[in-house]
């Protein structure tokens, strides 16, 4: 009797307890649930926030580049035409120096040939380096505009993915969808998204030998500019020495 | 008094020894490369600065390459937004 007295208890103890135990089982994977979801819910805004505080400092860097263009174009520009009026000062004194050197009338024409054929030469050597630059120029702002366009395309489509699948997640969340289903859809679905951002990107990429084949061109033209213009200067050291003398 | 002799002729000597080196010039020191070549006439003369131009304007020319990077400038900010996310977050 004492024995069953000490049974009952028990049975009535377990009893006592078992619904509590069924009620935690149930509780527990709701709490967990919703503390998931609010984790979920904090992450998210977190992921967004950082990415559009990303996209914005891209924004900013994207005019700071259109700025940096246009000065570095402009500085270039007008170095080039600083050495420029340099050089025709330094090569004014010496044809003057030769003027003052010629004494016949066929050194005094030699040097009239030799200015002409030099003036000549310099012009077409110029517009043949300027056309060269234009060239590079332009192909440069294509290229540029291009990579603009596609990163544009790139970043939104990826901060719309990654959008997509944080609401999808919170959603699914909230619908009562595993916590471990929920993070491995959420994963598997930001990992896609990287993916096809990381592999537009290398596309995006493909600008460098582009732009370096632009630059070979240029180098190209500039380099067979300047080998005519020493032809053509050489043929005048020619013309010039005849009038003058070897020695001189 | 042969000491004091002695004496007078080692303070002479040393005394001559300074005001000859004090007087000797001292070594040159050219700024300029030394021009080893033969004077060339004002014909070379004019045709070489004539040439230098064209030399000189192809180095100028380089520095348009700094576009290349320039357009790649935002590259790791690229990679920066590609990278945003991290599994251990959720």
């Amino acid at each position: 009797m004492k024995v069953n007295s000490k049974q009952t208890i028990v049975l009535a103890a377990i009893i006592s307890v078992f619904p509590l135990a069924i009620l935690a089982a149930q509780e527990t994977p709701g709490k967990a649930q919703e503390a998931f979801c609010n984790r979920l819910t904090a992450a998210a805004s977190r992921l967004e926030e950082r990415i559009s505080e990303r996209y914005t400092k891209i924004e900013q860097k994207k005019s700071e580049k259109g700025t940096n263009f246009q000065t570095g174009r402009q500085a270039r520009s007008d170095k080039l035409i600083a050495a420029r009026d340099s050089w025709d000062s330094k090569r004014a004194e010496q044809i003057a120096k030769l003027e003052a050197k010629a004494q016949t009338d066929s050194q005094k024409q030699a040097v009239a040939a030799f200015k002409e054929a030099v003036s000549a030469a310099v012009s077409a050597r110029r517009l043949a380096v300027d056309n060269a630059i234009t060239a590079f120029r332009t192909g440069v702002d294509q290229l540029a505009e291009q990579r603009k366009i596609a990163l544009e395309t790139l970043t939104a489509n990826y901060r719309s993915e990654v959008s997509a699948a944080l609401q999808k997640a919170k959603t699914s969340c909230a619908s009562g969808t595993a916590a471990v289903t929920v993070r491995e859809t959420l994963i598997t679905e930001l990992k896609a998204a990287r993916d096809k951002f990381n592999t537009g990107r290398q596309e995006v990429d493909k600008i460098g030998p582009a732009v370096e084949e632009l630059a070979k061109t240029r180098n190209q033209a500039v380099a067979a500019a300047v080998e005519s213009y020493k032809a053509a200067i050489e043929q005048a050291r020619v013309d010039l020495k005849a009038a003058f003398g070897t020695n001189e | 008094m042969i000491a004091i002799i002695a004496l007078v002729a080692v303070v002479a000597g040393v005394g001559a020894y300074l005001a000859v080196n004090q007087l000797k010039p001292s070594p040159e020191i050219s700024l300029s490369p030394a021009n080893s070549s033969k004077p060339i006439g004002a014909v070379d003369e004019a045709v070489n600065t004539v040439l230098q131009d064209s030399a000189s304007e192809q180095a100028l020319i380089g520095n348009e390459d700094s576009e290349a990077s320039l357009i790649k400038s935002d590259d790791q900010l690229i990679s920066d937004l590609g990278q945003s996310y991290n599994e251990s977050e959720f």
